[in-house]
């Protein structure tokens, strides 16, 4: 993953705008490598379990304890791979739609947001700004050289 | 980590024995495993949870602080580590008494088990089992062992069973007025839940030091 823009590079935003979108990029690369990592571990322990299971398959239910094991500790990292998902789709949800919004404020070239609204900018958005946010054309928010010419006001 | 010894290498139990012993030791190394590999991403997250502590307040801005987000995913990390150690508790618990079981009845030359008591040592056990089987003298139990290594298990169980002293008064000091037997039907793992600490804590690695041992115990008796 790049670097997070340096304050130059990100010149034509306001300092709680570049804050703002600072302080929940980095959110992200906490949580969805988070994310990640226990889903990655939830695919192990399944691949795992299901050769235990296979070679356990002829043993009495009661013996079958590798088995028993897997479940359990499934279940277990199941409920923390939930976790760190449902805080990274706050914040990813969140960074799609302040990220957005800035953008669309830079190409539209509308005043910058206050820092009440680049506040709730940084909640977890409801489905429909989140829907909405995705609706606005692309075309518009990435005008090719033209968006560096922003950067640059 | 040798492999756990083939049912050829022990031809004195039954094969049900045999794999009970075998799936509990696969057990007891699977939840082991998950246990180390839980306990370095929550204090991987912690140690980053407190890197950010010094963090200006106000560099941060928006509604949550990168400081309260790193603590937070940091405790649920260790709820996850707290539960794979409850887990990992039952099993290590129950391998422990199985084993040591299994020993002593072939030392003893006792019946093989039956499959209702084998079932029966694959739950976790009570405090008072799990100190009974910690209190069968090793020295009996081991064949073509030095004297040093008697010795070395005979001071791992004395120091377990000294510990499991400490976990049974802190189980009295949560039920008070509780009897003495009624303790003993404890379970460790109970202690897990929720707002109690855990009185596994130091218990799980000397446990599962005795719980491996005891399959190649059981072989190099049978092979004496």
């Amino acid at each position: 993953m790049p670097n997070f823009p340096a304050p130059e590079a990100l010149a034509g935003l306001t300092t709680a705008e570049r804050q703002a979108l600072r302080s929940t990029t980095r959110a992200c690369r906490l949580l969805i490598p988070a994310s990640f990592e226990s889903r990655a571990l939830l695919e192990r322990l399944a691949s795992q379990g299901d050769d235990i299971e296979e070679d356990e398959a002829e043993l009495p239910d009661t013996l079958q304890a590798g088995t028993a094991a897997m479940d359990d500790l499934t279940a277990v990292a199941r409920a923390w791979h939930e976790n760190a998902r449902r805080l990274a789709v706050q914040h990813a949800a969140a960074l799609t739609v302040l990220g957005t919004a800035i953008l669309q404020r830079l190409a539209y070239d509308e005043p910058p947001s206050d820092v009440d609204r680049l506040s709730a900018l940084q909640e977890e958005p409801t489905i429909g700004d989140l829907h909405r946010v995705l609706l606005v054309p692309a075309a518009d928010l990435l005008p090719g050289d033209a968006n560096i010419e922003f950067a640059q006001q | 980590m040798t492999d756990f010894p083939s049912f050829h290498e022990l031809p004195g139990l039954t094969s049900d024995e045999h794999q009970a012993l075998r799936s509990m030791s696969r057990a007891c190394q699977i939840a082991d495993g998950e246990r180390q590999a839980a306990y370095a991403t929550a204090s991987r997250l912690s140690r980053l949870s407190d890197a950010v502590e010094d963090l200006e307040p106000g560099t941060d801005g928006g509604p949550t602080s990168f400081r309260e987000l790193t603590h937070e995913l940091a405790g649920q990390a260790w709820d996850w580590d707290t539960a794979v150690e409850q887990i990992t508790c039952w099993y290590v618990t129950a391998y422990t008494v199985l084993g040591i079981t299994v020993l002593d009845r072939i030392v003893h030359g006792k019946p093989p088990l039956t499959a209702e008591q084998l079932h029966r040592l694959t739950r976790e056990p009570s405090l008072g089992e799990l100190r009974a089987a910690l209190l069968i003298p090793v020295r009996d139990l081991l064949v073509r062992r030095s004297e040093v290594e008697i010795t070395r298990q005979e001071h791992r169980r004395a120091e377990l069973v000294d510990r499991l002293g400490s976990v049974k008064a802190a189980i009295q000091t949560w039920l008070e007025d509780t009897p003495d037997h009624v303790v003993d039907q404890a379970r460790i793992s109970v202690s897990g839940a929720k707002d109690t600490d855990e009185v596994w804590t130091g218990l799980l690695d000397p446990l599962i030091a005795v719980a491996e041992q005891t399959p190649y115990e059981i072989s190099n008796h049978l092979r004496g």
